[in-house]
């Protein structure tokens, strides 16, 4: 009888430990990198407006600064909603953290082919940013089809 | 068996999560940005950050050109 309450014991500490490893761990997990997603994102935002800054500084030509307001301004506007997303981190901000990260990284994507049809080279990189905020974006689409997706 | 068979199902799950933030980690950039987010940041706000950054860069660029006019 003794050696069955221990049996029951240790098995009932599996579980618990079992049931710890699949939520906490690799939660906070999602959530740092969701975080670092969000940040990427941002950088590459922040760098796209300074691609503008330097052309329009150059040439001082205002329909291209309108343009690139136009594009971005939206992508920064669903960045900072994902951002607010990651911050509350419940099952609904995950999916609207996802969806809003997905919509922000069509406007980089609108951003890039505007730019790219003006004639603007984009420099090397301000590509690898794009390319690690949309690989990213990829990797926490998941969420927006898992939540209930409130961004879009 | 029971938990045995739920511990290696759990396992196999975290398991998986763990290759993919890796395989995302591989990006010099997303590898710098993680590094902030899993110690002492681990719980601070993202979207003050995010917000002082952007609302920077949209401003600057609000006021590109305008200079000597």
């Amino acid at each position: 009888m003794r050696l069955f309450g221990l049996f029951l014991f240790v098995a009932l500490l599996l579980a618990s430990c079992a049931s710890s490893s699949t939520s906490t761990p690799p939660t906070s997990s999602t959530r740092a990198a969701a975080r670092g997603a969000v940040l990427v994102i941002a950088d590459a935002i922040a760098a796209g407006y300074e691609l503008c800054v330097v052309y329009v500084n150059q040439t001082g030509d205002e329909t291209v600064k309108t343009k690139c307001l136009g594009w971005l301004k939206p992508a920064q506007e669903q960045t900072i909603a994902a951002a607010e997303g990651v911050d509350a981190w419940s099952a609904a901000s995950q999916g609207m953290a996802g969806c809003a990260a997905k919509d922000a990284i069509a406007g980089l994507g609108a951003f890039q082919k505007g730019i790219a049809a003006l004639g603007i080279a984009i420099p090397p990189p301000l590509l690898a940013k794009l390319e690690d905020a949309e690989a990213l974006a990829k990797a926490f689409a998941p969420l927006c089809a898992a939540g209930e997706g409130g961004a879009s | 068996m029971n938990v045995i068979t739920q511990l290696a199902d759990d396992a196999a799950i975290a398991l998986k999560l763990l290759e993919a933030l890796e395989a995302l980690a591989q990006r010099p950039a997303v590898k710098q940005m993680l590094a902030g987010w899993t110690g002492a940041n681990a719980n601070s706000p993202v979207r003050p950050i995010v917000e002082n950054m952007l609302n920077q860069a949209e401003a600057d660029l609000e006021n590109a050109g305008t200079r000597g006019k």
